[in-house]
C-alpha cells in the first residue's frame, strides 16, 4: 500500500496526519451541501498535491471511487420522493427519485472525503509509525495492529479481486448483470472466494503475528521533533475543525454561505 | 550428562478443534542440535501439523486436543509462549504474502530483535546483518508486496532468522519457487547448517534435492512416521513410499526398478552416483569419459 | 470415466443456443502478437504460434516470461496490443470472454480463486447456467460430469471444504462441462503432492486423448517431460524454442537461462549418452532403454 516515493508527506509525522484524518472526519460529517463537501475535497486534493502524491493517489482511488459510486446509487435508490428514473425489476419497479439524486451525491462526496485522506496517510506513512500513532491516540496494540494490517493488505485483495474476476469471467460469469439485484448477484462468486481467501491469509497472519511475539511487545513510541511540514499540516487541520466549529455554532454552512456570497 | 535434545516428540497425537479425526496419531521424533532433515508426505499426512508443534502455535494458537509431549531444549512447549518458543524454533509458511505484514522489509526484521526486548539499534544491527547474509540488503526500503516470490520468500525467512533461532523450519517454502530460487534456498539451508549449525528441518515435495542436501529423511503417512533415518536407508523403501503416495527422486527410483539389471549397492543421492553404477554396468572397456 | 455416455451424447451435444462446434474445433492461432500492460515494458513481442486440434503443448519459461499473460491472451481476458489471437477462427479482440468460454476453458492455479458454491453440484452448474443453456440440458450435463469426474458422492459437499486435490478436480469439472475444445491449464500442480498432481495431469491426457487440445503452463519439467510432446520455451516476453519435449529437455543451456533445470533422470541420459544409451525423458523410458542397452552389450559379448 506503501509508495516508494512517499514526497513530502513520508517526513511529516505520523500523529500530525491521523490528526489531519479526524479533522476530515468532523468536517465530512458536519458539512451536507454539495458546493462545501466540494471544497472540502479541494482542500484535500491541494494536501496531496503539496505533499506530492497527488497523481498516485488518484491513480489508487480508482478501483475505490467505483465502489464508492455504486454504494452512492444504492443510496440514490432507496429514497422515496419525486421520481426521476423508474428501473423497473420482475412485478415492481425501483424509483430513483430527486431526492435520492441528491442523497446519493452526497452520500458520494462524504464517502471520497472519509476515504482520501486515510488512503494517502496509508501510502506515506510506514506500518510502524502508523502503529504507534494510533497507540499515542489511545487506542491499544491489538486494535492498532488490526487496522494497520487491513490496509495493509488492501493492495493484496485488489489484486485477488482481478485474479478472481478473471477466473469467473473465464467460466462466462458475466460480472455486469441487469440491474441492480443482477449487480450484486455478479459480485457473489467474487466476493466469496476472496473473503474465504481473506480468512485463510488472516489465519496465517495471525500465526505470522504470534511467532514475532507482538503479545508481548514492549511498545515505547519514539517520535522525532516535529517539522515545518507537520506543522503546516497541523495547522491546516485546525482550520477545518474551527471552520466546522463555527459553521455548528453559527447554525449554518459557513463554507456555503461564503461561496453563495463569492457567487453574487 | 548429555544436553537435551533440541526437539524431542513422544507420543504425540493431536486433532483440530473442528475436526473428530486425528491428523497426528503417534509422533516420536527426536532431533538433535545440528541436524539437517527432510519431511516428505502426501498432503493431508500432518506435515504442516507436525511443524506447528514444534513453535507452540499447537496448542496455543490452534486450540484443539494435544496428547503426548513436546519438548523444545528440554522445556515443555505447553508451558512456553509462541514468542519464547520462536526465539529456538523459526517458523516459515508456503504463502509468503501473508507473513510479510509491514510496510517495509527491514521493519518486517526488525520485530522480532525489538520483541526481544532489544533497542532499535541492535535491532536495526541484527537485521542488517541477517540481510546481508542471505543478500537481501537491497531490498531494505522495498515494500514486500512489490517484491518476487523468491525475494518474498527470503524476506520471510530473513524476518524469522533475525530472532537468531537453534532450528529453521520450512513448511513447503518452495512450492511458489522457480527452480533456480528452489536451488538457492537449499543452498541457504546448506550454509546455514554448515556455517552456523542451525538445525534445519525442511517440508518439500523436491525429492532429488532432499536426497542430496538432507542428512536425514521422515516419511510421514496418515499422522505417522513411517520411515526415519539416512536418505540412502529410506530411498531403498519403494513399497513405503508407494504405499504412502510420494513418490521417489528419479534416480532412486530407476535404481529401484533395474535392481536385477544394474549392479545397485544402494540407493544412488544423486545422477553422478547413478552414473557411476551405469559406467560400471557398461564393463571395463567404456572407461573413456566420466 | 464413462467412455459409453461419451458416445451416446455426441450428437446431442450442443444446445440450441450453441452453434455446433466447426471443423478443426480446437484450433488455437496467435499472429504476430505483442502485449503491454498500459505503459509497461512489453510482456509479449511479436509471439507467433499454431495449436493443432488435439495437440498437448507445454509453455515454459522463467517468472516474468510472459506464461500467465500469453494464457490470458488466448482466453481473452486480455487482448492483444498487437496482432491477433484466433480461437478456432475467433478474433478474441471483437469477442466477449463469455462467448470465448465455450471453446477455450481455462483452469486458474489456486482453485480457491473460483470455488464459491454452496455444493459442488451448483459449482459445476455455475458455468453451464452463464452459457445461457436450457435447463433441462444443464442437469443432464451436471449429471455427466460427476460421472466422468466421479464426483457423484461429494455433489452435495461444500467445495472449500474437500481437499486440495478434490477442489482442482471440482474446478476442472466444472470447466470441462462447458464443453470447450480447448484447455488451458496453468500451474496445475504447484503446490500439489505427487499423487493430486498425478491425478490431474492423468486427467488432462485422458482428455486429451479424447481429442482436447491442452496447454499446460507449468514449472515442473518432470511432468512436462512425461506428458508433453511439444514443448515452448518462453523468456523475457518472446518464444526463444519451440519443438519437440525431448529436444527442449536435451538443452540444459536453454533451460538454465530461464532458471529452469531439466529432471534429473534426463540429466543422467545426458551424462551417459556417451554409452550410447538415448536421451530418455522419464524414468520408464530410462528403465526400457537401459534393458535394450544391456540387452544389446549381452549380445555384443
Amino acid at each position: 500500500m506503501i509508495l516508494e516515493d512517499r514526497g513530502r508527506l513520508g517526513r511529516v509525522d505520523a500523529r500530525v496526519k491521523l490528526f489531519w484524518v479526524l479533522a476530515t472526519l468532523v468536517v465530512g460529517l458536519v458539512f451536507v451541501e454539495i458546493g462545501s463537501l466540494l471544497v472540502v475535497l479541494a482542500s484535500i486534493a491541494l494536501v496531496a498535491a503539496v505533499g506530492g502524491v497527488l497523481g498516485d493517489t488518484l491513480r489508487r482511488l480508482r478501483g475505490l471511487g467505483v465502489l464508492i459510486i455504486t454504494i452512492g446509487l444504492i443510496f440514490g435508490f432507496t429514497i422515496p420522493g419525486d421520481p426521476l428514473l423508474m428501473l423497473r425489476l420482475g412485478g415492481f419497479g425501483l424509483a430513483f427519485s430527486q431526492q435520492g439524486l441528491l442523497l446519493g451525491i452526497v452520500s458520494i462526496l462524504r464517502m471520497f472525503v472519509f476515504a482520501t485522506p486515510l488512503l494517502v496517510v496509508v501510502m506515506t506513512t510506514n506500518n510502524s509509525d502508523l502503529i504507534q500513532a494510533l497507540m499515542v491516540a489511545r487506542l491499544p496494540l491489538e486494535y492498532a495492529l488490526m487496522i494497520v494490517l487491513a490496509l495493509n493488505f488492501v493492495p493484496l485483495y485488489l489484486a485477488e479481486f482481478g485474479r478472481i474476476g478473471d477466473a469467473q469471467r473465464a467460466r462466462a460469469h458475466a460480472l455486469v448483470e441487469q440491474g441492480l439485484l443482477g449487480k450484486l448477484r455478479g459480485l457473489v462468486p467474487i466476493f466469496v472466494p476472496l473473503t474465504l481467501n481473506a480468512i485463510d491469509r488472516a489465519d496465517t497472519v495471525g500465526k505470522v503475528l504470534e511467532i514475532r511475539g507482538f503479545a508481548r511487545r514492549r511498545f515505547r513510541p519514539e517520535f522525532e521533533p516535529l517539522a515545518a511540514g507537520s506543522w503546516a499540516l497541523f495547522a491546516v487541520s485546525l482550520a477545518l475543525l474551527a471552520v466546522a466549529a463555527a459553521s455548528v455554532l453559527a447554525g449554518h454552512d459557513l463554507i456555503a454561505a461564503a461561496l453563495g456570497a463569492g457567487g453574487r | 550428562m548429555a544436553a537435551a535434545p533440541l526437539v524431542a516428540l513422544a507420543g504425540v497425537r493431536y486433532r483440530y478443534p473442528t475436526s473428530r479425526d486425528w491428523v497426528l496419531r503417534g509422533i516420536d521424533l527426536v532431533v538433535e542440535r545440528g541436524e539437517y532433515v527432510g519431511l516428505v508426505g502426501t498432503t493431508g499426512a500432518g506435515k504442516s501439523t507436525l511443524c506447528l508443534t514444534l513453535n507452540g502455535l499447537i496448542p496455543h494458537y490452534t486450540g484443539g486436543v494435544m496428547e503426548g509431549e513436546v519438548r523444545v531444549d528440554g522445556q515443555d512447549t505447553r508451558g512456553l509462549s509462541v514468542a519464547d518458543l520462536s526465539a529456538t524454533v523459526g517458523l516459515v509458511f508456503q504463502d509468503a504474502d501473508a507473513q510479510l505484514t509491514m510496510s517495509t522489509v527491514e521493519e518486517e526484521c526488525l520485530l522480532a530483535p525489538l520483541s526481544q526486548g532489544a533497542s532499535r539499534r541492535e535491532a536495526r544491527a541484527r537485521a542488517h546483518t541477517v540481510l546481508a547474509e542471505l543478500d537481501a540488503l537491497h531490498l531494505c526500503e522495498r515494500a514486500p508486496q512489490t517484491l518476487s516470490g523468491g525475494q518474498k520468500q527470503r524476506v520471510a525467512i530473513t524476518a524469522v532468522l533475525t530472532a537468531e533461532p537453534a532450528m529453521l523450519v520450512l513448511d513447503e517454502a518452495t512450492s511458489e519457487l522457480d527452480a533456480l530460487s528452489v536451488q538457492r534456498l537449499f543452498a541457504l539451508c546448506d550454509r546455514l547448517n554448515a556455517e552456523r549449525g542451525t538445525t534445519i528441518l525442511l517440508v518439500s515435495h523436491e525429492m532429488e534435492l532432499l536426497a542430496r542436501h538432507a542428512r536425514r529423511l521422515l516419511l510421514l503417512s496418515e499422522g505417522r512416521i513411517v520411515l526415519d533415518g539416512p536418505p540412502r536407508a529410506v530411498l531403498g523403501e519403494l513399497d513405503a513410499f508407494r504405499r504412502a503416495g510420494v513418490r521417489l527422486p528419479q534416480v532412486a527410483e530407476f535404481a529401484d526398478r533395474t535392481r536385477d539389471l544394474l549392479p545397485w549397492r544402494e540407493p544412488p543421492l544423486d545422477e553422478a552416483e547413478a552414473e557411476a553404477v551405469l559406467r560400471e554396468a557398461a564393463g571395463s572397456g567404456s572407461t573413456s569419459g566420466a | 470415466m464413462t467412455t459409453g455416455d461419451r458416445a451416446t451424447e455426441a450428437p446431442a451435444l450442443v444446445a440450441s443456443t450453441e452453434p455446433p462446434a466447426a471443423a478443426g474445433a480446437g484450433a488455437l492461432r496467435v499472429e504476430g502478437v505483442s502485449f503491454r500492460y498500459r505503459r509497461d515494458a512489453w510482456a509479449l513481442r511479436d509471439v507467433d504460434l499454431t495449436f493443432a486440434p488435439g495437440e498437448l503443448t507445454a509453455i515454459i519459461g522463467n517468472n516474468g516470461s510472459g506464461k500467465s499473460t500469453l494464457m490470458k491472451l488466448l482466453v481473452g481476458l486480455l487482448k492483444p496490443t498487437q496482432g491477433r489471437v484466433l480461437v478456432d477462427g475467433v478474433d478474441t479482440r471483437g469477442a466477449r470472454v463469455s462467448a470465448l468460454a465455450r471453446r477455450v476453458g481455462f483452469i486458474f492455479q489456486n482453485p480457491n480463486d473460483q470455488l464459491f458454491a454452496n455444493t459442488v453440484a451448483e459449482e459445476i452448474a455455475f458455468g453451464l447456467r452463464n452459457l445461457g443453456l436450457a435447463a433441462d440440458e444443464v442437469a443432464a450435463r451436471l449429471e455427466a460430469t460427476l460421472a466422468q469426474f466421479q464426483l457423484q458422492d461429494l455433489r452435495d459437499v461444500f467445495p472449500r471444504f474437500l481437499a486440495r486435490g478434490d477442489k482442482q478436480k471440482v474446478c476442472i469439472a466444472s470447466i470441462v462441462a462447458m464443453r470447450p475444445r480447448i484447455l488451458l491449464l496453468d500451474e496445475p500442480t504447484t503446490g500439489q503432492d505427487h499423487r493430486d498432481s498425478q491425478a490431474i495431469l492423468e486427467l488432462a491426457a485422458r482428455l486429451n486423448a479424447e481429442g482436447i487440445t491442452i496447454l499446460l503452463v507449468t514449472h515442473d519439467l518432470i511432468n512436462v517431460a512425461a506428458y508433453s510432446r511439444r514443448t515452448i520455451v518462453l523468456r523475457d516476453g518472446l518464444v526463444v524454442r519451440d519443438g519437440t519435449t525431448a529436444a527442449v529437455m536435451s538443452d540444459a543451456d536453454l533451460l538454465a537461462a530461464c532458471s529452469l533445470a531439466p529432471p534429473q533422470i534426463v540429466r543422467l541420459a545426458a551424462r551417459v549418452a556417451d554409452l550410447g544409451l538415448p536421451l530418455a525423458l522419464s524414468v520408464d523410458q530410462m528403465v526400457a532403454q537401459t534393458r535394450g542397452w544391456l540387452a544389446r552389450r549381452g549380445a555384443a559379448t
